[in-house]
């Protein structure tokens, strides 16, 4: 009886998942009102306004290279965005863009030192402050990481880096790319800026079955079983299907720095002439990691730990995945609380 | 059902079997993916893609020259010279936004009386100090911890 139920939920379930599939392009995401601060070539800083605003430190947050900052304010009631102005801060986002092939000489130093340190810049006096938090997620949280290391006088006074890549042996990345099989001069100098989509199959390529099969099959799954899972899954697959091309220098800067040498984690990477030192790292500091971690796993961020100068450090090792830790489902009532608490306490004057 | 102390259904049987396959075969992609002969293999994938995109780019650019329009290559250089420009205008615009800075903060120090706005100019105005970066106690004592759950 239960078989012939399913059975008959069959034709609708699949005229749903279809729709699921073929409408997620129309959701929407990223809705919080922000206003842009600043902008330069492809980065915008943008400002989200707290109602309640009760820490005088505002919140600079910093998303990769790959993919949109949009991740931080996914939906309407799943949005990080949203919880942090919440909880009375005064947010701040760096949008790099969607950067082009004029953009492809923009290397980890333009970013770094010129992208994120103006950012920073632009916050402090837009918010007419001296000190600001500094969030990082994935090479966000690198670029972040590497920018105190340069700069041992930053206003930076707490840094948080999410699930962050700083030592990448062992990786299944590094296996990929680390190789001499690999040239990524030649795939850099031949795209320019790398089509996101090339880097989007990559990262679903590390667990292929899990990607390409068990996702859509859940989904289904869930049609047939009458599941309310639109909003959830449409936000999330828009966000993961948008992918803007990576710059071709700091890909290859990437690439050969960060998984061929694996310069950041030994002292060996210099930017402008300045080597970055990941132990004049002096900031209150957070990191955080997840245990189901395939692109940044926990083993490649634990040896920042011992590395930097803060005095105060904390690592929440929690369960998850990479992006899931952060904006999935469960978020809201796990880590985002941890955040809030750690942030609160180092976010007065 | 099964948790009733029912027998599974032929259904759920299947569903279960089902998805133990895909489980398995996750493991095994996993295993595959991350295997030395894999890493060869999509290098040289990733530079096949990528000769070949260079190779007709080349062709098509060489295509568009000799019918004496503007070229891809043409509006990326145009691009980079705007680029270039705007960082220009961005570190005047910073200079332009210390000196602000600078002399906003000039009456408020300033002892002089009214009487010396009728004396010289005084000399041009020298680059802004860096932002004060006055640093507050932390407001958490110092600690090293990690917290497991």
């Amino acid at each position: 009886m239960n078989a012939l139920r399913t059975l008959a939920r069959v034709p609708r379930a699949t005229i749903e998942f279809t729709n699921l599939l073929l409408t997620t392009a129309d959701a929407e995401i990223g809705v919080s009102p922000r206003d842009v601060v600043w902008t330069h070539r492809q980065t915008t800083l943008y400002r989200y306004r707290s109602e309640k605003r009760s820490h005088p430190i505002p919140i600079l947050l910093v998303f990769a290279l790959i993919n949109r900052p949009e991740i931080f304010d996914l939906r309407p009631g799943n949005s990080l965005v949203e919880y942090l102005l919440d909880q009375g801060y005064d947010v701040y986002m760096v949008d790099w863009g969607v950067p082009d092939e004029a953009d492809a000489d923009m290397g980890l130093a333009e970013f770094v030192c010129d992208e994120l340190h103006w950012a920073i810049r632009e916050t402090l006096r837009d918010a007419c402050q001296d000190e600001l938090s500094l969030v990082g997620w994935c090479i966000g949280g690198t670029l972040c990481a590497i920018h105190c290391a340069l700069h041992s006088d930053s206003p930076v006074r707490n840094a948080v880096l999410l699930t962050t890549p700083i030592d990448t042996s062992g990786s299944l990345y590094a296996r990929w790319v680390g190789n001499d099989e690999f040239d990524v001069d030649l795939i850099a100098d031949a795209y320019g800026s790398i089509p996101g989509a090339g880097i989007d199959w990559a990262n679903k390529l590390m667990k292929p079955v899990t990607n390409y099969v068990t996702t859509y099959r859940r989904l289904l799954q869930g049609a047939i079983d009458g599941r309310d899972q639109r909003v959830a899954y449409q936000s999330m697959a828009k966000w993961v299907a948008d992918n803007p091309p990576f710059p071709g220098q700091a890909y290859r800067e990437w690439i050969t720095w960060m998984y061929k040498e694996n310069r950041l984690v030994s002292g060996r990477l210099s930017l402008r002439g300045q080597r970055v030192d990941l132990r004049r790292i002096e900031q209150n500091l957070l990191v955080v990691t997840a245990g189901a971690d395939h692109i940044a796993p926990r083993e490649g961020t634990v040896p920042l730990l011992g590395l930097v100068a803060s005095e105060d450090v904390t690592h929440l090792a929690r369960p998850g995945g990479h992006i899931g830790l952060i904006a999935g489902g469960k978020a809201k009532l796990e880590i985002w609380p941890e955040l809030d608490q750690w942030l609160s306490e180092r976010s007065g004057l | 059902m099964a948790d009733r102390g029912e027998q599974p259904t032929a259904a759920e049987q299947m569903a279960r079997l089902y998805e133990q396959a895909e489980a398995a075969a996750a493991r095994a992609s996993e295993r595959l993916v991350g295997s030395g002969g894999f890493a060869s293999l999509l290098g040289q994938m990733a530079e096949n893609a990528a000769a070949l995109t260079k190779l007709s780019g080349d062709a098509l650019d060489l295509a568009i020259r000799n019918l004496r329009l503007a070229g891809r290559r043409d509006v990326i250089r145009l691009g980079r010279q705007l680029a270039r420009t705007e960082d220009k205008l961005e570190r005047v615009l910073q200079e332009i936004e210390a000196l602000q800075d600078q002399l906003a903060a000039a009456p408020a120090t300033s002892t002089e009386p009214p009487e010396s706005k009728a004396q010289p100019a005084p000399p041009k105005a020298q680059p802004a100090p860096p932002k004060p970066k006055s640093a507050p106690p932390r407001a958490k004592p110092a600690q090293r911890r990690t917290e497991p759950r």
